[in-house]
């Protein structure tokens, strides 16, 4: 499975074109300048792991599959009333918040964190960190 | 009264969201997106989350219909979808390299709903669907190794009369459980 996993990867890696070490760097940043954040990842939209931060590998590719089906479906629920597609998606309870972030097409961004009170500063952090690794991928700016 | 519900699932490409497409008498709910791996190479969409379309079969009943996502990635998807349905509908491509496996896979991860409800089975991507017993019969043989009283067919899920087959050979099974 691993295998098939490292092949899937290096093949990821060169349909997208783009060094995976920015996104983490860009995570890592976010995470460390921000504390709020307590974990984030960056998934595509059919389901697959790019990085993630502060999460078991298991659980962050769980996160990765389940996260592109709820944009999916929120895309879905949007369109369907007729206001086009889904931004942003916050899950809230009374442990924590998460947000998923569209950063392009191809990729979305998911954060979470335990301050129940966070919610506002959560979604302008995760904007902020979206916008950046959205302008790493249109090599508008160096990380 | 309460929609019934069945489910469509099988392997990634068997053909679950055209089936719900040509039998739905609604416009289908759909979380496709663009694949990022290989898949792109020989499908133009994948379905994320799920499909969902409707049928009446009575005049004041109304079958729901659902479509699973194919990848293993989804397979919590599975679980949530099946959750309560009247049976499964399983789809297998026979242009998959080893379809025999895939039958084994799905039936097992579905050996509770299958027990529990019903199941019927479609074999899609069939080269000749005038003529096909050479290339069923293995599906056949499979079926009788196991002991496996289901409904087999091949099936062209753009065809509706197919799918329809597919879906009353379904609820039959039900009314002969009852």
């Amino acid at each position: 499975m691993l295998k098939g996993d490292n092949a899937l990867n290096i093949l990821r890696k060169s349909i997208f074109n783009f060094d995976k070490r920015k996104i983490k760097t860009t995570l890592l940043y976010a995470k460390k300048n921000n504390d709020v954040i307590d974990t984030a990842a960056v998934i595509t939209v059919d389901g697959y792991l790019i990085e993630s931060t502060d999460l078991m590998l298991q659980t962050a590719k769980k996160i990765a599959s389940m996260g592109c089906s709820m944009v999916s479906l929120a895309n879905t629920m949007t369109q369907e009333l007729a206001m086009g597609n889904c931004r942003n998606l916050i899950l809230e309870n009374e442990q924590g918040i998460v947000v998923m972030i569209q950063i392009n097409e191809q990729l979305i961004l998911t954060t979470m964190t335990r301050d129940t009170y966070a919610l506002g500063l959560i979604v302008g952090t995760s904007r902020l960190c979206a916008d950046t690794i959205r302008a790493i991928l249109n090599n508008t700016i160096r990380s | 009264m309460n929609p019934l519900k069945i489910v469509f699932t099988g392997p990634v490409g068997s053909g679950k969201t055209s089936a719900v497409e040509t039998i739905s008498e609604v416009p289908v709910v759909q979380t496709e997106v663009v694949p990022t791996d290989t898949l792109k190479n020989n499908k133009s969409l994948t379905t994320t989350a799920m499909d969902y379309g409707e049928l009446t079969i009575d005049t004041n009943q109304t079958l729901a219909l659902y479509g699973t996502p194919g990848q293993t990635r989804f397979a919590y998807m599975w679980d949530i979808l099946s959750k309560d349905a009247l049976g499964i509908i399983l789809l297998v491509s026979n242009k998959r390299r080893k379809p025999i496996d895939d039958l084994c896979f799905y039936i097992n991860h579905f050996k509770y709903q299958i027990e529990s409800s019903t199941a019927a089975f479609g074999v899609t991507h069939l080269d000749s669907f005038e003529n096909p017993q050479y290339e069923m019969e293995k599906y056949y043989a499979f079926f009788d190794k196991n002991r496996y009283s289901f409904p087999l067919f091949p099936v062209d899920t753009r065809q509706r009369y197919h799918v329809k087959v597919l879906i009353e050979s379904l609820l039959s099974m039900l009314e002969i459980g009852d």
